[in-house]
């Protein structure tokens, strides 16, 4: 209803003789005047249509005829009669408002037409008509911003996310080139920033979602005064659509709250009570389910809100599930099952009309065998549960495969009803005794990733992971949903699925053990009690068997430093070597052969180079680095490799290294200043040097470049990046690098000083000429620093990215076995000492 | 720079690139270093006198059944000069194995308390992450640092708060500062031990 309440809202034109005339003048060609069908249907909207032209030719003053239009055109939408009669209506109206030359009035129509035709599924007929009036309204820019705005709309609804982008950059292109904002242009740029929020959380770009939201309600607040009803529609709308991302996010107590203070009387004129009892309703079902408290009191909630008729089929599906979920959890199956049935009533009717939203399809199927499952059916009576909701799944990750590939990459996993859908799969798994099939649903949804999407890895299963990075290792897999994160310990030969406690509880841990990190304490108590909460008892003993472990899901409990958990008789980082996988799939992208022996020239360092002028200007805080040429020399000395490609101070520019061919190097070391810059889609970027410009290599870059098989970045947050839950790196430099052609990185989370990773450094490549995986020459690392300064602190920010299970270089002979070290040491002395005898004796003699 | 320029000029006077007085009147050897290089001139002049007893060692007739004894016992003797020499003479410059700059930049810095006119405590901080954000403020008693309820604490959007009137606070205060996502991931944290108006 925004539209039309914004055109009721823009106030009569100021030159109504020319609408009079103009509505004579159409009914002369068009009807002729009233309908002799009149009397039969008092309800036509042809005949309301024609009513709105005499009206408006008959009425005294142009006020009255605008006031009585406007109320002729309500009945119509109120009626919600976009039959032919209806359109054909419409178009009048419309036809009447352009021709006498009220373009913008005309124009908000156009948008109300499309928006009523989107919502009654017709979209064809929307697209087509936004069309004809995008070449009519050609060089109107407030008209063409609405209408550009409307069509993204439209794609948004059908899911074509490609042209939706690409309508509201021309949305915002037409908006640039509006100095103030008349009442179209605050509707056209309210509704593009609307539809570009949802757009965004659908992407689950969130970052980008929270600006736009925030934006939206500015705008709209700051015009309250100059257009005070339209304002107050865009409010309304930029409120709801707040509302809508922090359930996306789960930020469900500032929902409750909002929607109280709403409640209570502090909601502007335009705010539906019924809309916002709704968010209320589904925040609180959100919040019992994190707590796994008040159930019953949140399931009167939603039920509240169910028994309004205003709620859409959509809607009402999803407060039906977020019902359901509260009476799985709640264990009142026979209650579950009255609103499954009103689920499927839904879905059935959807059906009939063609419209089944993918999504709540397949999450009413795994409530519906989650039901079936908790009252005691057997595993063959589980049987067509599974498989159905196997098939919903892919066909939910069918229409995901629409979404385009975006610089910095998309967020599938965001939504926590995706991720259910992956618990009850694992909850049938574990029923049937079928983890390993259940485990399959895992790989096929992580494959969504931008990287492995395009590569052949989208099609990997287990069996080829268990032949390669899992033969030695294993992994652990975290999905975590509201009520319950599943731990999945897969190795070659076992698949465990453990149940751990709600997303939000875990994060909380990780949470406590940052902040006390930030504050530079130890984080003791916080780490042994997040160590007991990811890693139960019942998985170490496995984990304690493994080379090194994957870590897959984390970044949905916000990266919980494994590195320094507890475990065993030390950390979990100095006993095995660990990497993270977002993306299992991308694992077994390329092979990794089997290792060659370094030759010179194996080893690539970039080192200190001298920070540009411009990227001072940019980033003050990065300062000259001192003692630069010794710590070359000493980084290079820890080499076997007597031919380490060194580049360092002057040397070290964008330039040269974009010229770089790196054919040959087999382990690419940069050692710089990390640099972020939030406007880019991949923010962290690297300060090499420059004869001009700032120097920075952003991710762009890297992905042009055919890098070596291994890519350390030791520099300050070369993983920072937007949060793109599901996506498997391409939003910082660790995913550039592999674009790039890197089989594996070494990247840092957060800020890391010069002389720890340094010595790090050191011991990571010594590591990598014994012959060890990267995985395990950073565990080394680790354990080596710890032992010399009591703690691998520093070095927590380091991880291993991609495959860096396999060994690039062989072990070296003298590392191969055979008699201990000090039995040859014993017998060089030996020989030494007969040698000295002989060469004594001879001179004597 | 070359390698050569780096030599300090203790290094250089034992080089015999420069002389000791004349180090001494152009003042580039403080007297630290002057007292160090004295050090390792009678080290050096041991290493000499331990290799000359060593050449007149070998020089000497001895029963040979003795001979790899005495020859494993001046090795070692030599290795431990070696060692000593070079723990004496500090080892190779590793500082930069110290150095604590960081590859990049800081997250979160504070700015605040300030005190304006009116005695109110304002919080605010700087902080290098983008999109929205939001910070709480935990603030005890100077006095009572390690009390375990803080006296006031609380969450606002953004980077900035003017307590006012709205917190009766100590005129010495302990405070902390964590600021978060939306979302209400940490993205950064500071404590000022010691504030006042």
């Amino acid at each position: 209803m925004l539209g039309l309440v914004a055109f009721l809202s823009a106030g009569p034109p100021t030159t109504a003789a020319g609408t009079l005339s103009g509505a004579r003048a159409y009914l002369g060609q068009a009807s002729g005047g009233p309908s002799e069908s009149q009397d039969d249907a008092p309800q036509s909207v042809a005949f309301q249509a024609r009513l709105i032209a005499l009206e408006a030719s008959a009425a005294p003053d142009p006020q009255a005829t605008w006031a009585l239009a406007n109320d002729v055109l309500d009945g119509i939408l109120a009626n919600a009669r976009m039959d032919v009669e209806g359109l054909e209506a419409w178009s009048r109206s419309r036809g009447l408002m352009f021709r006498v030359g009220f373009k913008e009035h005309a124009a908000n129509l156009d948008q109300v037409l499309a928006s009523e035709l989107l919502i009654a599924n017709r979209s064809p007929e929307a697209e087509a008509q936004l069309g004809v009036a995008l070449v009519e309204y050609a060089g109107h820019a407030p008209a063409l911003a609405l209408l550009h705005a409307t069509r993204a709309d439209l794609h948004r609804v059908t899911a074509d996310w490609t042209a939706a982008l690409a309508d509201l950059d021309r949305a915002d292109e037409e908006l640039a080139e509006l100095a103030d904002l008349d009442w179209l242009g605050l509707i056209a740029a309210t509704r593009a920033l609307g539809v570009r929020v949802q757009v965004e959380t659908f992407l689950g770009r969130l970052d980008r979602a929270w600006i736009l939201s925030e934006r939206e309600l500015d705008v709209a607040r700051r015009h309250l005064a100059e257009h005070p009803a339209i304002a107050a529609d865009a409010l309304a709308a930029a409120r709801y659509r707040s509302l809508d991302l922090r359930l996306s996010v789960g930020s469900y107590g500032s929902i409750v709250q909002e929607t109280e203070r709403l409640l209570a009387g502090d909601q502007g004129a335009r705010d539906d009570p019924e809309q916002l009892r709704m968010f209320r309703a589904l925040a609180l079902a959100g919040e019992a389910l994190q707590s796994s408290r008040g159930f019953d009191a949140a399931a009167a909630e939603v039920r509240a809100v169910l028994a309004g008729a205003r709620a859409s089929g959509v809607e009402r599906l999803n407060l039906l599930i977020a019902l359901g979920r509260l009476q799985l959890h709640g264990e009142r199956w026979d209650l579950l099952a009255e609103t499954l049935s009103a689920a499927r009533a839904i879905l059935d009717q959807g059906g009939r009309e063609r419209i089944v939203p993918a999504r709540e399809a397949a999450r009413i199927l795994a409530m519906e065998a989650a039901l079936a499952r908790r009252t005691g059916a057997s595993a063959t009576a589980l049987e067509p549960a599974f498989a159905s909701l196997e098939v919903a799944i892919q066909a939910m990750l069918a229409r995901w495969d629409a979404v385009p590939a975006l610089p910095g990459g998309v967020g599938y996993l965001h939504d926590e009803g995706r991720r259910v859908l992956i618990g009850e799969c694992l909850e049938l798994g574990l029923a049937m005794g079928a983890e390993e099939r259940a485990f399959e649903a895992v790989l096929a949804l992580q494959a969504r990733g931008a990287l492995t999407n395009r590569s052949a890895a989208k099609h990997v299963d287990l069996a080829t992971l268990r032949r390669g990075p899992f033969a030695r290792g294993g992994a652990l897999v975290f999905v975590p949903t509201l009520t319950t994160t599943y731990l999945v310990v897969v190795d070659r030969d076992v698949l465990q699925v453990h149940r751990l406690g709600p997303e939000r509880a875990l994060r909380e841990s990780v949470r406590a053990v940052r902040i006390e990190r930030l504050l530079g304490r130890s984080a003791q108590a916080e780490l042994a009690g997040l160590a007991a909460a990811l890693l139960p008892p019942a998985t170490h003993a496995r984990i304690a068997t493994w080379e090194h472990a994957f870590i897959s899901g984390a970044e949905l409990l916000e990266e919980p430093p494994f590195e320094a958990l507890p475990f065993g008789d030390g950390r979990l980082g100095e006993l095995v070597g660990l990497g993270y996988a977002p993306a299992l799939p991308d694992l077994a992208a390329s092979s990794p052969g089997a290792p060659r022996a370094a030759v010179p020239g194996s080893f690539a360092l970039w080192a200190f180079p001298r920070v540009t002028p411009d990227a001072r200007a940019r980033w003050p805080e990065l300062v000259p680095f001192g003692a630069s040429e010794s710590a070359v020399r000493w980084l290079v000395g820890q080499h076997s490799d007597q031919g380490v490609r060194e580049h360092s101070g002057s040397e070290a520019t964008r330039a040269a290294f974009l010229g770089q061919d790196f054919a040959g190097v087999r382990v690419l070391n940069v050692l710089a200043h990390g640099v972020f810059a939030d406007e880019r889609a991949v923010p962290a970027g690297l300060a090499l040097g420059a004869a001009e410009g700032d120097g920075i290599v952003w991710a762009a870059d890297l992905v042009e470049l055919e890098l070596p098989e291994l890519v350390v970045f030791a520099v300050c947050g070369g993983a920072r990046g937007p949060a793109r839950f599901g996506q498997d790196g391409v939003q910082h430099l660790g995913g550039a690098a592999l674009a790039g052609g890197a089989r594996a990185v070494l990247l840092a989370r957060g800020a890391v000083a010069v002389g720890p990773t340094l010595e790090a450094l050191g011991h990571f490549e010594r590591g990598l000429e014994r012959g060890l995986s990267p995985m395990a020459a950073l565990r080394a690392a680790r354990a080596a620093f710890a032992a010399e300064h009591g703690s691998a602190a520093a070095l927590e920010p380091f991880f291993i990215m991609g495959a860096g299970h396999a060994p690039l270089f062989p072990v070296p002979p003298a590392e191969r076995g055979g008699p201990p070290r000090w039995a040859w040491a014993l017998a060089g002395v030996l020989v030494l000492g007969l040698l000295a005898r002989r060469v004594r004796l001879n001179s004597r003699s | 720079m070359s390698a050569e320029s780096e030599l300090g000029v203790v290094e250089r006077i034992l080089a015999g690139e420069l002389a000791e007085d004349a180090a001494v009147e152009r003042g580039l050897l403080a007297p630290e270093e002057r007292e160090r290089l004295h050090e390792l001139r009678a080290l050096e002049a041991r290493l000499q006198r331990e290799a000359a007893a060593y050449d007149e060692y070998l020089a000497a007739p001895e029963p040979v059944s003795r001979r790899p004894w005495g020859f494993a016992v001046l090795l070692a003797a030599a290795a431990s000069l070696l060692v000593l020499f070079l723990v004496e003479r500090g080892g190779p410059d590793e500082s930069f194995l110290r150095d604590d700059t960081l590859l990049g930049g800081t997250s979160v810095e504070a700015l605040a308390p300030v005190g304006p006119d009116a005695g109110a405590y304002v919080f605010r901080l700087e902080c290098a992450e983008p999109g929205p954000l939001q910070t709480t403020v935990r603030v005890w008693a100077a006095a009572d640092p390690s009390g375990s309820t803080p006296r006031l604490e609380h969450t606002f959007d953004g980077l900035s708060w003017d307590a006012g009137a709205a917190a009766e606070l100590p005129a010495e205060i302990r405070w902390e500062a964590v600021v978060s996502r939306p979302s209400g991931e940490p993205v950064g944290a500071v404590e000022i031990p010691f504030a006042s108006l």
